[in-house]
């Protein structure tokens, strides 16, 4: 019985000796706040859940990834790993833009494309369409005349 | 027997739009009857009294608990106030069709009305356009979201929905219906969302009459500006719905969301901002067809577009072609609306290019500089284009292209969307503090930045007194440049007129203004609108690039600083039960600012026991000033003790300048609509010995 106690007391010795170092550790380690979990999970939207992105997703999965987020920002991972993370397992619907270079790309680039595509097209009609020969009078509607003369009116 | 009435009404509505659209264009066109064509504008008539009783028949079904109807049992329970019993008619897909299909009725028959003698050639066309929409969403209506289905009990005990009654079926005991009754989703019982929906429909809906009346004139041929003057008010009532539709709808956000923001650039408020986008386009380009006569096919495109981006817009939120927040009225009418808005798109292309092709829409004058107002109206219209295809493609183009062709899912959030509008939005305030100073026809820079010279000096003035306050960003301050100066520029150009006025009339400046304004209303509501919009920029640019926010877990009695603010944690009330059923828990929290207590506020979290999904919503406490608005949410707490709770804090600086801005829009789109003109005693001198002299002559 004796034996068996003292067994135990070298048990219980051992246990807390070895816990001393990973308490000391855990004092010692990075201490994260709310702000920075959001300031990652504003960025991130919820792989369940549509458009809404995982600061202010109410679900209990989101409060899981978002512990996530609190964990591996604990592991010392920086923000970029995180992402890179959620996107390795959940795809690029996580980012507001996509990391896949191709992806990223064409959401960036393909509109801006249409645009200036665009642009020459307006130019290319404005252009197309010389003035008159001789000045042209301006024409307008009895009304806009009448328009033009109350203008006139008062910035004489 | 509410339900029947409805059903029937419904269905000779349908029949009435069908004979008024067969009537008109047959009676113009073949048989050239004017009887026939009277018969189909009292059609009009006669479909909108229909489809007002039918939607009443609902509405007081809804009010009366009539839960046989499967609509109102899915829509409210016993418990629900009357009032969220009446914005039912429009919480989901079934009761918002036909309330769509009223309000498009009521515009139709309103159009009729006031337009039937000033443009009576166009009407015959027109009404056959605005009855093939009523028909189409009547159809949607009858045959796909029938709102008077009922409950049966069938033989096996199974219960089935269905208009009419199944063969051996027998009507559900009411008691156990009003006790199973869903209720409203919970998102929807929210005071704006008696307004929002509302007007966001009328906005929309109201675009179908530029829409008719554009059709109307390639189809007929009277390519004339008649259809323009018609339907450029028309569009000025569709465009101030919709605008109050947008800006409501971002306060609702606001308010029920609980994310601290008001537009998170969701597929569905980016689907109901493109219609805006195009249709002020249209507003813009329009002037330059009636002053100059330019831009003939092109204003086709734009009245056409806006109306196509209504219904694609009303395809994407019902169709579930891109979820989100927004999507719970989805339902099996996708590609019956797809079907319409590619039929819709594609005739009214053909017919433009048909014209156009025929050289009728040929412009009478040619761009002589690119300082005139009509060349920067130009820039305002691209501008205002590439905002609609940037959006277009970050809300549908890229998730589908990428679905369809990559085989992956991507979201583009609110940094692709702020990368990619800011510049766009920074040069459209750029060209509304510049083209109002440029004349018609030929103007140079010179005389522009003659005309510049004040505003631009106010504008350096009052970025560096934003400066001094503590605006160091260099992004910033550009944006609040270019916003100031339209503003200022509006600001300066009623000024100029109220001065010159004032100098001709020997008036006080109150009634120089008011004279000035009710003379030309178009012109200075237009400068109001300006006003307002940049107002709404100021509001932006502060609440997006200055927000603050934080997440706190506080004990009883501790506290948080933020931006000068202290907030402490009183307790929390829990379980608490309000008359509509929702269970609610409300943390208590005193706001203090320079150690002065300033307000109460009590965040709460609401639970709908009775709801079927999103059964939780976060009620943010606010307290507001002009400078900025102190925004908290409840996010977590400790169940039992409620020793600690964890909170949310947003501080938004001038995001209340976004609501007024709002309201000075609103003033401004009335003036610029309303309808008399008034021209000056010595114009009206003028005309009157024109007239005289040409009746001598």
């Amino acid at each position: 019985m004796t034996q068996s106690m003292n067994w135990r007391y070298l048990l219980m010795f051992l246990v807390l000796a070895l816990s001393v170092p990973s308490m000391v550790w855990a004092q010692d380690g990075i201490v994260v706040t709310d702000d920075q979990v959001n300031a990652i999970a504003q960025k991130l939207y919820c792989p369940v859940c549509e458009n809404i992105t995982l600061d202010t997703c109410g679900t209990s999965a989101c409060a899981d990834w978002r512990y996530e987020i609190r964990l591996q920002l604990e592991q010392g991972k920086t923000e970029v790993q995180i992402t890179e993370d959620f996107v390795r397992r959940f795809g690029d619907r996580v980012v507001g833009t996509p990391l896949d270079p191709l992806l990223r790309a064409m959401s960036l680039y393909v509109p801006w494309i249409l645009v200036a595509a665009a642009l020459i097209g307006v130019a290319f009609v404005l252009l197309k369409r010389r003035p008159a020969q001789t000045p042209v009078v301006v024409q307008a509607t009895d009304r806009s005349h009448y328009d033009d003369l109350f203008e006139q009116d008062l910035s004489n | 027997m509410l339900a029947e009435i409805g059903l029937i009404a419904a269905l000779f509505a349908f029949i009435a739009a069908i004979y008024a659209i067969i009537v008109s264009v047959y009676g113009e066109r073949f048989a050239h009857s004017e009887a026939m064509v009277i018969s189909g504008r009292n059609a009009v008539i006669l479909n909108f009294i229909l489809l007002t009783v039918s939607a009443l028949c609902l509405q007081i079904a809804l009010m009366t608990q009539q839960y046989q109807i499967a609509y109102v049992w899915s829509v409210t329970s016993p418990d629900m106030p009357d009032f969220f019993r009446f914005t039912a008619l429009w919480g989901s897909q079934a009761g918002s069709i036909l309330f769509w299909s009223w309000l498009m009725s009521l515009f139709a028959a309103a159009a009729v009305a006031f337009n039937w003698k000033s443009h009576r050639r166009l009407m015959p066309y027109a009404i056959a356009y605005m009855m093939a929409v009523v028909v189409f969403f009547l159809g949607l209506t009858l045959f796909f979201e029938n709102p008077f289905e009922r409950w049966w009990v069938l033989p096996s005990g199974d219960f089935v929905a269905a208009a009419f009654i199944p063969a051996g079926a027998t009507v559900p005991a009411a008691r156990m219906l009003a006790e199973s009754a869903n209720g409203l989703n919970p998102l929807l019982r929210h005071f704006g969302m008696a307004i929002h929906p509302p007007m966001l429909y009328l906005g929309f809906v109201g675009f179908v009459i530029p829409f008719a009346f554009a059709m109307s004139a390639l189809a007929s041929g009277d390519l004339s500006t008649n259809w323009i003057k018609v339907s450029r008010r028309w569009a000025l009532v569709a465009w101030l719905f919709l605008s109050l539709g947008l800006l409501l709808g971002g306060r609702w956000a606001y308010d029920v969301l609980g994310w601290g923001g008001y537009w998170g650039w969701d597929p569905v408020e980016n689907a109901a901002f493109l219609p805006w986008l195009v249709g002020t386009a249209y507003l813009h380009s329009v002037t330059i067809q009636e002053q100059r006569g330019m831009l003939k096919t092109w204003n086709m495109f734009l009245v056409i577009g806006t109306f196509s981006a209504v219904i694609f817009a009303t395809f994407a939120t019902r169709s579930g072609l891109v979820d989100s927040v927004h999507s719970f009225a989805r339902s099996e009418i996708g590609f019956p609306m797809f079907f319409f808005w590619f039929s819709l798109t594609f005739i009214s292309v053909s017919l433009i290019l048909w014209r156009r092709h025929r050289g009728e829409l040929k412009d009478d004058h040619a761009f002589r500089s690119v300082f005139s107002r009509e060349a920067l109206f130009v820039l305002n219209n691209f501008v205002f284009m590439a905002l609609f295809v940037v959006i277009f493609w970050g809300s549908f183009g890229a998730p589908i292209v990428s679905e369809l062709f990559m085989d992956t899912n991507i979201t583009l959030g609110a940094d692709y969307f702020n990368g990619v509008t800011a510049p766009l939005f920074l040069l459209l305030y750029l060209l509304m503090g510049v083209a109002p100073v440029s004349a018609w026809g030929i103007s140079t820079l010179s005389k522009m930045g003659r005309a510049l010279v004040i505003p631009v000096g106010l504008t350096v003035l009052t970025v560096g007194a934003f400066y001094l306050s503590g605006v160091t960003s260099p992004g910033a301050l550009l944006g609040y440049g270019l916003v100031l100066l339209a503003g200022w520029v509006a600001i300066f150009e009623t000024y100029r007129g109220v001065v010159a006025r004032q100098r001709v009339h020997k008036e006080n400046v109150l009634h120089s203004l008011f004279a000035l304004v009710t003379r030309n209303p178009r012109r200075y509501g237009g400068y109001m609108i300006h006003l307002g919009i940049a107002v709404i920029g100021m509001g932006v640019i502060g609440s997006m690039v200055f927000q603050q926010e934080t997440q706190q877990t506080l004990s009883v009695g501790e506290s948080l600083q933020i931006d000068g603010y202290t907030m402490r944690y009183d307790g929390l009330l829990g379980n608490q039960v309000s008359e509509d059923g929702r269970i609610m828990d409300i943390a208590e929290l005193t706001l203090f600012r320079d150690g002065n207590e300033i307000s109460h506020l009590r965040p709460r979290r609401d639970f709908f026991p009775e709801a079927t999904d999103m059964n939780s919503m976060t009620i943010a406490g606010s307290y507001s000033t002009l400078e900025n608005d102190f925004y908290v949410l409840l996010v977590n707490w400790e169940p039992i003790s409620a020793s600690s709770a964890t909170f949310k804090v947003y501080i938004n600086p001038l995001i209340n300048l976004v609501w007024w801005g709002g309201l000075i829009l609103i003033i401004g789109t009335l003036l610029a609509g309303y309808p008399r003109e008034t021209l000056p005693a010595r114009v009206r001198e003028t005309l009157r010995l024109a007239v005289s002299q040409g009746a001598r002559s």
